[in-house]
């Protein structure tokens, strides 16, 4: 595992199902990697969150884990909001999509916003949290 | 003398004077007579000349030869106190006796010519002018004929004529003995009257000439002017022309391949000539080898004669006289005029016959093109009226149709005479004018699809291609038309049921993107947990029971979003099976059902009109009721401790209202429209399928219901339906 002891990354899981959230967590709690993980249920919520910590570089997470298909607000709905975001920010934000989609459309259409960095189908694996990990460190 | 002398006259002497006065009495006496038979003579002769004076004016008067001729007869007689009078017209030159008039005595017409015969052969052998003196006894054949007791006889010709004018005057047997013999005074004057017949003759027959051509020149031109379209019927009346003008007894012509001899005979039907085979035969022979103009009379051999029957016997035509009628150098027939007798056709006859034939040669020449053009106007009529084509002939001028072929008619609702009075822009209302214009550019060969107006004013679609034709050196233009509305109404069809099924296409794409995405994500959520199971390791007990009740969850969401599209399935396959239903047994049901959906109590309140009589689908109905319970139950604020469901029903008209109102969350107004779309999630409060109101509002769509939704964030939603009191397909 690389660097156990650097200070704990912000990262935001954003998906209305809870037992994805749960298993999420497990994941990322199971790679050992020091996560400050902020669960949202609700897209806008997070947008919320997000457009409130602007201001201080620290609140911001540098990554997120983001579902597709939700209700209210879905996936794209809140990367077109985070587009309007401050770009100095914005581009300290790694986006990663969790999905049961298999649909190719979904796809290519999360990997055209700048920030989404992967595309993982769920639920999150061991092994894609350590692709994450080797994104992150790039 | 005196007395005295005589006295002394001596009786001898007296007896000698005696003798002497009755021979100057008697003298006296006989000059006496003499100047009284003078002064008889020339009061007969004073008479005479009245009574020639008095023919001469009467004769001025007379119109028609024969009338003059009877008149200068009845004139011998007034004229020369005769008892019989005969004029005879003939053509000395053919022999051949032409007209006659007698007054006292009855002369039928082989007499008279017979009579003639002798005249003429006797006369011959003196000068014309000679008046002739013939008493019983002389000229015996002719006393055989006429029984006279004394004649005279004269002929007088006019200059530069065939003609000659016979004069017989007499008295007969039986009249003898009251008859002056006749004096040189009376054979001068019945000289000078057959000169003065002659003078009036000539005069008449010079006005009759003049006349004549013109009433001749009229009636040609009349019949000129009166022809019609049909080169036969034109042929026949030229024909019957050439038989009034000539003043024949019948005339014919024959066209050598397509006429029949006598097809135009244009005599009246009693006096249809009957031609003997052999006749028939010879003349055919005859026409054919004859010079251009020809001429059969008398002198020619007597097997060359036309015969023809009239009252059982055989009677020669004199004389035909026929032209040959010749069309561009070939010989296509013969016109000719028969005569039993009188007329002699002249100079002006035979030029009157040169023109008919003539007028006869161009409608030869019409009737063999007309033929020729109807044959070759017959092929094309055929094509054009029976193309299964719209084909119409149009004046690009004016733009009106000229004329149309069945199928245009057909396809566009008019009769044929209709069409005329049709304007191509009243088809066409869409058409560019361009298209009927004579351009080098508007005419093409492609065909192009334009929208067509029937008669009734109903539209369809056809093909339509232009062509110009030249009829009559005019230009116009033809339009074809094929009839595409089928083909029209085909593509219409296919491209709209293309769009449907587009849209379903796409529908069902999102149907199994969105089922996909339901069905996979509680078996991910399963894959999930179960790997988290397994790895368990550093995790505490606890949590393997945890996982295992999500687990549990994950499968019976799985199998509520399969009922759900299941319903969905069966909603939209099955028909629907009305039956009576009990609203409030069907809600208290439902209730029992949902109400453990949530943690939180929500009660049931019933309003529902008494007497309702519902017919509709259990099943369906079941299914909506349950749905909306459960909404109701599900979304109910858990901050309240006096949640409720209400359901109310109560009629409206032929309607009945039925109406699910609760005092829970609520339902944003920006989600309030999409509620009822498939798939749709308004909350993750719940992990509901997105179906429960997209198969309630279809299913009350089957019912012919109509649903709506009220609701206010926090405070409670109110859904409506309407639906038929009793189902009806």
């Amino acid at each position: 595992m690389p660097e156990q002891n650097t200070s704990p990354v912000r990262c935001y899981l954003v998906d209305d199902d809870k037992i994805f959230n749960l298993i999420s967590a497990k994941i990322i709690e199971k790679s050992g990697w020091p996560v400050q993980l902020s669960i949202f249920t609700n897209a806008s919520e997070a947008l919320a969150s997000l457009v409130a910590a602007q201001d201080d570089l620290n609140a911001v997470p540098s990554m997120i884990l983001l579902d597709v298909r939700m209700p209210d607000m879905d996936g794209f709905e809140f990367l077109d909001g985070l587009q309007n975001l401050n770009p100095t920010l914005l581009s300290k934000i790694n986006v990663y999509m969790l999905t049961s989609s298999l649909d190719d459309r979904d796809i290519n259409r999360a990997l055209s916003f700048p920030m989404v960095r992967k595309f993982f189908n769920k639920p999150l694996s061991i092994q894609d949290m350590e692709l994450i990990l080797q994104d992150q460190a790039t | 003398m005196s007395l005295i002398e005589l006295q002394k006259l001596s009786k001898e002497e007296l007896a000698k004077k005696y003798l002497e006065l009755q021979l100057r009495v008697s003298k006296f006496s006989s000059v006496e007579q003499e100047l009284i038979n003078t002064k008889d003579r020339l009061d007969s002769e004073v008479f005479m000349h009245k009574r020639m004076n008095y023919f001469s004016q009467q004769a001025f008067n007379k119109t028609n030869e024969h009338d003059l001729l009877k008149l200068a007869a009845e004139s011998v007689i007034d004229i020369f106190e005769f008892e019989v009078g005969i004029i005879l017209l003939a053509n000395s030159e053919k022999r051949i006796a032409l007209q006659y008039a007698s007054e006292g005595i009855k002369l039928e017409r082989e007499r008279a010519f017979k009579l003639f015969n002798l005249i003429q052969t006797n006369l011959n052998y003196y000068d014309i002018g000679v008046v002739l003196q013939i008493n019983k006894g002389q000229w015996s054949d002719l006393h055989d004929l006429l029984s006279f007791h004394q004649l005279m006889v004269t002929r007088v010709a006019p200059q530069e004529s065939d003609l000659t004018l016979y004069f017989i005057g007499g008295v007969l047997e039986s009249g003898a003995l009251n008859y002056n013999p006749v004096e040189k005074q009376r054979a001068d004057a019945f000289g000078v009257f057959a000169q003065q017949v002659l003078a009036q003759f000539v005069n008449h027959k010079k006005a009759s000439l003049i006349e004549d051509s013109e009433k001749r020149l009229t009636k040609l031109a009349n019949v000129f002017l009166g022809f019609g379209s049909d080169p036969i019927e034109n042929i026949h009346a030229l024909t019957k022309l050439a038989r009034e003008l000539l003043r024949g007894d019948f005339s014919f012509y024959k066209g050598l391949d397509k006429m029949d001899l006598f097809a135009y005979s244009s005599a009246p039907v009693a006096a249809q000539p009957y031609l003997a085979v052999e006749d028939v035969l010879f003349l055919k022979g005859f026409i054919r080898n004859a010079s251009t103009d020809f001429h059969i009379d008398k002198h020619v051999p007597e097997s060359v004669k036309v015969r023809r029957e009239r009252d059982g016997k055989h009677v020669h035509l004199f004389r035909t006289l026929g032209r040959k009628v010749i069309l561009d150098g070939q010989f296509t027939g013969v016109l000719a005029v028969c005569f039993e007798n009188g007329n002699v056709p002249g100079e002006e006859e035979t030029q009157m016959l040169n023109i008919i034939a003539s007028a006869i040669a161009v409608e030869e020449k019409r009737y063999n093109s007309l033929i020729a053009l109807s044959e070759s106007e017959e092929r094309y009529r055929s094509l054009f009226e029976g193309t299964p084509h719209g084909t119409v002939i149009l004046n690009p001028v004016n733009k009106n149709l000229v004329y149309a072929n069945p199928a245009f008619c057909t396809m566009f609702g008019f009769t044929v005479d209709e069409v005329k009075h049709v304007k191509f822009e009243m088809l066409h209302p869409e058409l560019s004018s361009t298209f009927i214009s004579l351009k080098e550019s508007s005419v093409t060969n492609q065909s192009l699809v334009v929208e067509c107006k029937r008669k009734d004013g109903s539209v369809f679609h056809a093909e339509i291609s232009n062509q110009p034709v030249q009829i009559n050196h005019t230009d116009y233009l033809a339009c074809f038309y094929v009839d595409i509305s089928l083909q029209k109404k085909a593509q219409d069809e296919l491209i709209q049921n293309n769009a449907e099924l587009k849209k379903i296409n796409s529908e069902l794409d999102n149907f199994v993107y969105s089922v996909s995405h339901d069905l996979r994500a509680p078996l991910l959520a399963i894959k999930g947990l179960i790997s988290l199971i397994q790895s368990g390791g550093n995790l505490d007990e606890g949590s393997n029971a945890e996982f295992l009740q999500l687990v549990n969850d994950s499968v019976i969401r799985m199998d509520e979003t399969i009922k759900e599209i299941l319903e969905y399935s069966r909603n939209a396959r099955l028909a629907v099976k009305p039956e009576r239903i009990n609203l409030a047994e069907m809600a208290t049901l439902a209730h029992k059902d949902v109400r453990y959906y949530s943690a939180h109590t929500v009660d049931l309140i019933l309003d529902i009109e008494p007497g309702i009589d519902l017919v509709s689908d259990r099943s369906r109905l079941n299914t909506v009721v349950k749905n909306l319970v459960a909404n109701s139950v599900k979304y109910a604020r858990t901050d309240i401790s006096n949640s409720f469901v209400k359901v109310s029903a109560f009629k409206k008209d032929r309607d009945l209202i039925i109406q699910v109102s609760d005092n829970g969350e609520g339902i944003s107004e920006h989600h309030q429209k999409k509620v009822f779309q498939m798939f749709f999630r308004g909350s993750n409060k719940t992990t509901g399928t997105g179906l429960g109101l997209y198969i309630t509002s279809e299913i009350i769509q089957k019912l012919s219901g109509e649903i709506t939704l009220e609701s206010v964030k926090n405070q409670g939603t109110t859904i409506s339906i309407r639906l038929p009191l009793e189902y009806q397909e």
